[in-house]
């Protein structure tokens, strides 16, 4: 006789396999929401910030009188149009983008620059997110360019046309910085949370469209009912499902991973250093990168196969499954934490652990491997451990029959 | 070949009732719900035996626990000679069981599912497809065997449902309301099926709520309500005991505690149960 977990393995995957609700839900992130939109995404960043460095900027001015060379550099600049809009309406205007900038020049600013004293024009604009920053850096562009004139002939009045001389009288000292901590190392932070967070988060998605239909779906067909009632023994049923919600979760976490890894190859032309970072990583990391995904899918099958068996109907399911995707989730933010690293205390620390080790993997910090011992052996034990509380809750009448 | 004596089942409440307020259903106490109390039968190897009682009378409490999905909190049963809890897994070897609810999996075709549950049975190779075969050709599935289960009509699902209950060529089978929501023909075939198993030498426990169902088939009728036994015996003596000549009228007189008898014993009915006083049984079958 064949092994009853066996069994019911193979009919899960095949009935799962059927379902369209679970193989759309596996496919639409990895095959078109990652790829098309990150794509589609990227695409209108670097539209967006090409556009606001091509468009020309409306501006307005008050008190042109009192500087008016500084208001010819913006005359002559194409990429910039006046328009006049009385001084009263600058914070308006900006808002309501009918101008993208303000100058507004005190009525002594000529007086004050000829005096050798300092004048503060006021730049008003409105950048409210930020890819309004490109504003703020184009239309205070002729404003330095006028500063530094405006320097360089008071140094030149004071004796000094050497360049050199005038260079070292207002840095006296200089300083070279020397980081040693190699761009994967530096990037890697951000990256290697991220890739943590996501690798958990894809996890977690995939082996819960599998679990919720295999477990509290049957509760509600009335399938479990039949299920129980075999000679099978409950360890031997609670096995065969976890093994098909483990695949599914495997499955989509590795297809979304090839995915998101793909989009930050090859669509992010911009972010050379991340691509750096990501062609840095070899053969043997990424096979150590998709190892992760091993304990960690293992992990969150078990904890989606507890809630679904607990759970009395597939709505209440999926609405724990979201409670503890935002408990999971939280142990899981320690990776963007400056500060917490993979020590021997946080290895033992589910989650939290997991999260870790990937993002340390990732900035090729990830040297000793003693390390991931007591990672592999504190997941393997919690899931164990889940696995378990899923059998005992599969022998009480309450849960089968939770009506 | 079955023997339940004094069997009980209790559910916990999930809330307590404020003191003095009034109990909505006598089998509620305190925290306690008894869904079943005291409840013995017996049956004979090849008979049929009709379960009546109103909606939430125990019924399906019973048959689960015969079933061993529910363990019983007090009282033993014992079916073909092993105890229903301690040899929990041995009992279900021999029996087969049909809820209301057809309980088939949509995406599978009525052959896989009968492999997957005949494997799980332990059968596999050439005795399992003969089995497969011998069930397809006899229900009438032929026709629809390899089409997914989603796709049938309810009479095919429940042919199916019977199939499935059968795999294994069980001893005894529980039938909890099989012809509930069928059309005349399916649950025509599911009737035929049940009085077939008598000639096999198969057991079988139905519930229903249809008299002429009991009428056709039933060896032996228990009625239960409110957790309680009030009525075993067949159906002749339940109409004797009752002075009615229809089975209908003489379930009516028993619920509304007409029926007269002194010293309830086989095919008597127990007053004192019927007007839902709890006491111990009298007599077995």
């Amino acid at each position: 006789m064949r092994n009853g977990a066996l069994i019911i393995f193979l009919k899960d995957m095949r009935e799962s396999l059927r379902n369209r609700r679970t193989l759309l839900r596996m496919l639409i992130l990895p095959g078109l929401l990652l790829p098309f939109g990150g794509h589609y995404l990227l695409t209108y960043t670097d539209r967006h910030r090409e556009d606001l460095n091509k468009v020309v900027l409306e501006y307005a001015v008050s008190g042109e009188q009192n500087l008016p060379d500084l208001v010819k550099l913006y005359e002559s600049d194409s990429n910039f149009r006046r328009v006049n809009v009385p001084e009263e309406q600058f914070p308006e205007a900006v808002k309501t983008k009918r101008i993208r900038f303000a100058l507004v020049i005190p009525k002594d600013a000529g007086t004050a620059l000829k005096a050798g004293e300092s004048v503060s024009v006021q730049f008003i604009y409105h950048q409210a997110d930020p890819g309004e920053l490109a504003v703020k850096d184009r239309g205070t562009a002729p404003l330095e360019a006028y500063s530094v004139k405006q320097r360089n002939w008071r140094l030149v009045f004071l004796g000094l046309a050497d360049e050199g001389k005038r260079a070292s009288l207002l840095e006296p000292v200089t300083y070279a910085v020397v980081n040693t901590a190699s761009d994967r190392e530096r990037l890697g932070f951000g990256i290697g949370g991220s890739v943590a967070y996501l690798f958990m988060v894809f996890a977690l998605m995939g082996a819960s469209f599998a679990a919720i239909d295999l477990v509290a779906g049957e509760k509600e067909k009335g399938t479990l009912e039949i299920l129980v009632m075999l000679p099978t023994p409950r360890w031997q049923i609670v096995l065969g499902k976890y093994l098909v919600v483990f695949a599914f979760g495997l499955v989509y976490a590795t297809l979304s991973a090839l995915s998101i890894s793909a989009l930050l190859t090859y669509e992010i032309s911009s972010a050379t250093a991340v691509r750096n970072v990501i062609t840095q990583i070899g053969p043997s990391e990424i096979f150590m990168l998709w190892t992760t995904l091993l304990p960690v899918t293992a992990f969150f099958s078990a904890v989606v196969l507890t809630v679904s068996v607990y759970a009395r109907s597939y709505r209440e399911a999926s609405s724990l499954v979201s409670f503890a995707s935002v408990a999971g989730m939280m142990l899981s933010t320690v990776v963007f934490v400056p500060g917490i690293n993979l020590t021997w205390a946080w290895s033992v620390v589910p989650i939290s652990n997991l999260g870790l080790m990937i993002r340390e993997l990732i900035r090729g910090r990830l040297t000793d491997y003693l390390v991931v011992m007591p990672i592999f052996a504190t997941t393997l034990a919690v899931g164990v451990a889940l696995i378990l509380v899923s059998t005992a809750l599969f022998r009480r009448e309450a849960i089968i029959y939770r009506e | 070949m079955l023997e339940v004596n004094s069997i009980g089942k209790s559910f916990p409440l999930k809330r307590q009732k404020a003191p003095g307020t009034r109990e909505a259903d006598p089998r509620e106490q305190g925290t306690t719900f008894h869904a079943l109390r005291d409840v013995s039968i017996s049956l004979r190897k090849g008979a049929i035996l009709g379960l009546l009682g109103a909606n939430g009378a125990g019924k399906t409490t019973l048959m689960r626990i015969l079933a061993t999905s529910l363990k019983p909190t007090s009282g033993s049963a014992t079916l073909f000679g092993l105890d229903i809890v301690k040899d929990a897994e041995e009992v279900r070897k021999r029996i087969g069981f049909l809820s209301g609810g057809t309980g088939l999996y949509d995406r599978l075709s009525a052959r896989e599912l009968l492999e997957f549950y005949g494997s799980l049975y332990g059968l596999s190779g050439e005795g399992l497809r003969r089995r497969i075969d011998a069930l397809i050709e006899e229900l009438g599935i032929g026709g629809f065997d390899h089409r997914r289960i989603e796709t049938l009509s309810s009479g095919m699902k429940q042919r199916v449902s019977i199939a499935r209950s059968l795999i294994h060529s069980p001893e005894l089978i529980i039938f909890d309301e099989p012809t509930t929501g069928l059309d005349v023909p399916s649950a025509h075939i599911t009737l035929s099926y049940i009085e077939s198993c008598r000639s096999s030498g198969k057991s079988v426990i139905f519930s229903t709520h249809h008299m002429h169902e009991i009428e056709k088939l039933c060896d032996e009728v228990v009625l239960i309500q409110e957790g309680v036994s009030c009525f075993h015996g067949t159906v002749e003596q339940m109409k004797s005991s009752t002075n009615c000549v229809h089975l209908d009228d003489a379930y009516l007189a028993i619920t509304r505690g007409k029926g007269a008898s002194s010293s309830p014993s086989r095919g008597d009915v127990d007053t004192r149960r019927a007007g839902l006083k709890l006491v111990r049984e009298g007599g077995a079958l």
